[in-house]
């Protein structure tokens, strides 16, 4: 198996973005045994992804990603990680309440336990159906982002962004520095975002640093060769076997522009795929819609070995995934009795304070860029839905005459959620459409059960999983 | 459901590449193959990127309809970058770094459709 591992830790940490990272140095100064497993063979997730790479070379590319970025040093300094508490470039696929965790790294299957795990795994792209988007040349803003830092690729041609939300606004400001030209961004909101209520706004004058910086971003936007459309609405993309135009309503006006390049963008939601799995109770966050853990005021799930903080949680922002980790891991330090309740709550307050603002902050956003405000019913019938499965908005609607009530009976009829996926790239959208159509509440559709495992597995890397407690992870749904 | 013809895979090739890399000449490379030809593309990319980079982008075929199909979100959520890496099939492309002499494969097997039921004798 290459990597010796002890077999038990106080606490494993799953993912290791800034919230991952603060977790495990949390854990280190309280003198918990923790173990820290991410996907990428880098750590610091998708905000600080690349970030020695990115940080020491002092070039363009590190001028762009701005001076929020390369302030993370400290973030990002991990002397309290060791070979043999660190287990990257490893996919998690299974965890269960009896604390195994179960991962796959070079093809082979191994297995950590833990007496808690901790669930950090930040937040996905919401998905963006329109007609078109899964032809080649269409990505999302967090793909353009993610190949920036990743691999310094930036693209050329006609690009066009489309959609919302700050990120939306972050990658393109951050083109314009690299002199990146994007052909547009068509905004799905107003430009300055939506109104949002005095009490909010009030709120977030505490952070006038961060407005500030938003409104530098829309000012610069303005001012170049960027055509910016505002308020666009029902967004198609054509083409043969890859995008070549981009249709859009703007104003009353029909505008169709060529491209070599879409990135969509509606705002993220948290990641809940392993959570689901372990049978954590979700519940429905009206604000930001989307399923997010039912959690303790510490990130404790319902079932009692699982915490889950960051924007896996609730969407909050990168500045409040430390205090979310910290007190999560303040509380598991509690649970196993190397902290008193009291000593808890007094190290708790600080990030718990911090935590409170974030939440204030966010409420700001949220009202400025609120998610689509009826997204099933505004998905044309033609649009591809599942892209695993290629199934059709119009096939979900049908479901309706077929009596079809539940999102795992519409799986079962059209295979929506059945692909590579696992519904990543379509539960909410198929649950909004049965919801918007059928006129329920997205809490009567549900969501797909989320089974283990999580990720993808083949039959070969199962069978080289061999422990002498058998294959516990087998028996974990029986 | 719409099944892209056969006969317009040989419109699948890509004008151009979609994406140009800011890394200097200077910066360490890796020897790759591609579809079997040997490309130089800087160390430490995804083999997603890798593809990305590449004048004829799309990586593989809807196993349901046989539509062109291409990473999404770069982010191992839309498993649209699956490839076969070191013959190994449908692997994530944007979790995996390029190595020196790795192989990688465009999943682009002409589309069989199996839905309309078994290929006549």
């Amino acid at each position: 198996m290459g990597r010796r591992v002890p077999d038990r830790f106080d606490v494993a940490i799953i993912g290791s973005g800034p919230a991952g990272l603060a977790a495990a140095r949390q854990a280190s100064e309280l003198g918990l045994n923790f173990v820290l497993l991410d996907e990428q063979r880098k750590l610091g997730g998708n905000v600080y992804r690349n970030y020695e790479h990115n940080a020491a070379e002092g070039s363009d590319l590190a001028n762009a990603l701005g001076a929020d970025y390369l302030a993370a040093s400290l973030t990002m300094s991990t002397e309290f990680l060791t070979p043999e508490n660190c287990i990257s470039g490893s996919q998690v696929f299974s965890i269960d309440p009896n604390g195994e965790v179960a991962y796959k790294e070079n093809g082979q299957v191994s297995t950590v336990t833990a007496d808690k795990i901790l669930i950090v795994t930040g937040a996905v792209e919401r998905p963006m159906p329109v007609p078109g988007w899964t032809l080649p040349g269409v990505m999302s803003v967090g793909a353009a982002q993610t190949l920036l830092k990743s691999s310094a690729l930036v693209p050329k041609g006609r690009s066009v962004f489309v959609g919302s939300g700050p990120l939306t606004l972050l990658v393109a400001h951050q083109y314009l520095k690299l002199g990146i030209p994007l052909a547009a961004i068509v905004l799905t909101g107003p430009l300055f975002g939506h109104q949002t209520p005095a009490r909010s706004m009030f709120r977030a004058l505490r952070f006038s640093g961060r407005l500030a910086k938003g409104f530098a971003w829309l000012i610069r936007l303005l001012l170049s060769k960027v055509d910016v459309y505002t308020n666009a609405s029902d967004v198609e993309i054509s083409g043969d076997s890859r995008a070549t135009q981009v249709h859009f309503h703007s104003k009353s006006k029909t505008i169709s522009l060529p491209v070599d390049g879409i990135f969509l963008h509606e705002g993220v939601v948290p990641n809940t795929m392993l959570a689901m799995s372990a049978n954590c109770e979700h519940g429905w966050d009206s604000t930001q819609k989307c399923w997010a853990p039912k959690l303790d005021g510490w990130g404790k799930t319902s079932v009692e070995s699982i915490y889950v903080a960051g924007d896996s949680a609730r969407v909050l922002g990168v500045h409040a995934a430390a205090p979310s980790a910290q007190r999560a891991v303040l509380s598991i330090a509690a649970d196993l009795g190397y902290l008193d309740q009291g000593e808890r709550d007094r190290q708790g307050a600080a990030p718990g304070e911090t935590l409170k603002q974030e939440q204030d902050f966010r409420e700001f956003l949220d009202s400025v860029y609120p998610p689509p405000s009826q997204p099933g019913n505004d998905i044309p019938d033609q649009t591809i839905v599942c892209r695993c499965e290629s199934v059709t908005a119009g096939q979900i609607r049908a479901l309706e005459e077929l009596d079809c009530a539940s999102i795992s009976q519409a799986k079962a009829y059209t295979r929506c959620g059945m692909g590579p996926c696992q519904g990543r790239m379509c539960g909410l959208s198929v649950a909004q459409i049965m919801a918007d159509n059928q006129k329920k509440r997205i809490e009567d559709i549900g969501y797909f059960r989320v089974r283990t495992p999580v990720r993808q597995i083949t039959l070969g890397e199962l069978a080289s999983f061999s422990t002498n407690k058998g294959f516990s992870i087998l028996d974990m749904h029986k | 459901m719409r099944v892209f013809s056969v006969t317009k895979l040989a419109n699948l090739v890509w004008a151009d590449s979609m994406f140009e890399t800011l890394r200097a000449p200077k910066d360490k490379m890796a020897t790759v193959f591609i579809d079997g030809e040997k490309v130089v593309v800087p160390a430490n990319v995804s083999a997603a990127a890798a593809l990305l980079m590449q004048n004829d982008s799309i990586f593989r075929l809807s196993p349901v309809t046989g539509e062109p199909r291409a990473p999404f979100c770069m982010n191992g959520n839309c498993y649209e970058c699956l490839v076969t890496i070191d013959d190994q099939p449908d692997q994530q492309g944007c979790l995996v770094e390029v190595e020196d002499q790795m192989r990688i494969c465009r999943q682009i097997e002409p589309f069989r459709d199996y839905q309309s039921g078994p290929p006549s004798a």
